[in-house]
């Protein structure tokens, strides 16, 4: 009822702000969010192209609080590009600490892009932290990933959504963060497509939700002609790469240009843009 | 290509900008991209934009320069170099701020003087696109926006960072930087930077205290302080009192010439709670690394 009076009704917009200074913080939150605990990010990952993927998973716990001891525990699932688990890889993570995983050596070569996520486990002191259970703080991480190209050129690019939500210390998810479907939504980056300072561009979607999405890529000649359009059904939990080399980037003829994709399935899950350039170095961008 | 004349309506100013580094002197080429699309492409269906430059010198503005304009379904690069060239300030302009304004409210060179019917909030997540080029032709970029009322005058913010990582490799220069703008006039707070620097294992690699100019950034190139066997993935915590700051980690390998560019998130990006929550963990961090006399 709650729900239906916060989220959907018709007076909801107009009452969200008297109701969010009025309810208790576990009455206006959605019901997986109530308690306390973390919501991690789902990150791509590829292993072609000389490309590998390493995951510098940090202890934020240690950041956000320096005094307490923060030493915990992870985990890392990788699943291939249709959202199916590959791998899992537990760890420990000391105060401070930062857990190097690279994608490349705990999956197998048949196997060229898909998805990933950790789990930090909130740290004992945290947990029993007197703001934490109170305030049904979640801790939502903001991993960095590095797309490092000949062992020695990094691309970094940081989480720009949510996943998958864990209740207090537990080290399963328990729901994802988008619990229904959302209306699709398009998105058209800033990003001025040059066709000829790369050799090719890869836009990079993944899919957070628990039903398959249909996205689309559009690129457009600066002025509003659309002159390349693609399209891919992405699984729950699983990502696509939807690339424009070049053949399609000279359809630009040395004009710039744009690209909008659509079906973006959640609120924040914008695509990425990798560029391989001629001297062979690689640049990621979040969108 | 004109320099803004008259007076100058900061409300105006900042509905849609982004402070950007000049790494001229780090050996990197400035671009910055700009649109007259609304990303999420649900508002403001119409609207062109004059793009207008401000450049800074040691905090200093050394003009606000109209560059050009920018309508709907057009995405371009500006050359900032270039720019800075043209006005004669290759050798002093370290800082510059990308504005979009609608074109009702600019005539000729002068901003119009009439009510503002807009906030940031009908432009936010208008962004600008900011790319550094290596002379091999390749470039890395990232996209940001001056976050909202980034520190207004009066204001007592404090500063948290911990998101970007730091890659240390014999092929690459590591750089951390920090920028401090504000969205009032006049404004001349510097900051003092508290960074400690860990290893994966979480022993610290050293501390290090940078000031940064107000309008303008501080560079840190991370082999002048870390060994280069320390690596290759290093994690910092950098804070300041009194002022918020924008941090953004450059690595640029010079044998295969990439670039790569990336921001961060603030701390309450990590947290799902009540704001005097988030405020006190951040409050309580801050003062906590600030108090220490080693990490």
């Amino acid at each position: 009822m709650l729900d239906f009076l916060f989220f959907k009704s018709f007076f909801a917009k107009s009452l969200r702000p008297w109701l969010r200074d009025k309810l208790p913080v576990s009455l206006r939150r959605q019901k997986n969010l109530r308690k306390f605990g973390s919501i991690n990010e789902l990150y791509f990952w590829r292993i072609d192209g000389g490309i590998d993927t390493v995951a510098p998973i940090q202890n934020y716990f240690s950041s956000l609080f320096p005094s307490l001891k923060t030493a915990t525990k992870g985990k890392v699932w990788i699943f291939d590009q249709h959202g199916a688990e590959i791998t899992t890889h537990e760890f420990k993570l000391p105060h401070q600490g930062t857990h190097v995983v690279r994608i490349g050596e705990l999956v197998g070569c048949e196997h060229f892009y898909g998805t990933f996520m950790w789990q930090v486990c909130v740290p004992e002191e945290v947990a029993r932290h007197n703001l934490i259970p109170s305030g049904s703080v979640y801790f939502t991480d903001r991993g960095y990933i590095c797309y490092e190209k000949n062992n020695c050129q990094p691309a970094f690019i940081h989480g720009v959504d949510r996943y998958a939500v864990f209740q207090g210390q537990e080290m399963e998810a328990s729901s994802l963060f988008y619990r229904k479907s959302t209306l699709a939504k398009p998105w058209i980056p800033e990003f001025p497509v040059e066709p000829n300072t790369q050799i090719q561009l890869d836009v990079i979607i993944l899919n957070r939700t628990d039903s398959k999405c249909e996205c689309s890529i559009v690129l457009y000649r600066n002025g509003g002609e659309k002159i390349y359009e693609s399209a891919t059904n992405i699984s729950p939990r699983g990502c696509s790469v939807l690339s424009l080399d070049g053949p399609i980037l000279r359809l630009l003829e040395n004009e710039t240009g744009y690209f909008m994709v659509t079906g973006l399935p959640t609120t924040w899950g914008r695509p990425a843009i990798m560029r391989h350039f001629n001297s062979g170095a690689i640049s990621v961008m979040h969108c | 290509m004109s320099l803004l004349k008259g007076p100058t309506n900061y409300s105006i100013l900042h509905l849609a900008s982004t402070p950007i580094a000049i790494m001229a002197k780090q050996g990197l080429r400035t671009f910055a991209g700009v649109t007259g699309d609304d990303p999420s492409n649900t508002r403001n269906a119409g609207t062109s934009f004059v793009v207008l430059v401000s450049f800074f010198a040691e905090s200093n503005l050394l003009g606000r320069i109209i560059v050009a304009t920018v309508g709907p379904c057009e995405h371009y690069f500006i050359d900032i170099d270039q720019e800075v060239a043209e006005n004669g300030w290759q050798d002093i302009a370290s800082f510059c701020v990308v504005h979009r304004i609608p074109s009702q409210y600019i005539s000729e060179d002068r901003i119009v003087n009439m009510p503002v019917m807009h906030s940031h909030e009908d432009f936010s997540m208008y962004r600008t696109v900011v790319q550094y080029a290596v002379d091999s032709g390749s470039m890395g970029s990232v996209t940001y926006e001056t976050p909202p009322n980034f520190n207004r005058v009066g204001g007592n913010p404090s500063f948290l960072s911990f998101s970007n990582k730091i890659y240390i490799h014999p092929d690459c220069d590591s750089y951390l930087i920090f920028l401090n703008y504000s969205v009032s006039p006049n404004y001349t707070k510097s900051a003092d930077v508290n960074i400690e620097f860990y290893n994966t294992t979480g022993v610290c690699m050293g501390r290090h205290l940078i000031s940064v100019p107000a309008l303008d950034f501080s560079c840190i190139r991370m082999s002048d302080l870390l060994p280069k066997s320390s690596g290759p993935f290093l994690s910092f915590a950098a804070v300041s009192a009194g002022t918020a700051l924008l941090p953004i980690s450059i690595v640029v390998n010079r044998c295969l010439g990439g670039v790569s560019v990336e921001h961060s998130h603030p701390p309450q990006g990590y947290l799902l709670a009540d704001w005097p929550i988030v405020n006190r963990i951040k409050t309580e961090a801050v003062n906590t690394i600030l108090g220490r006399e080693s990490c």
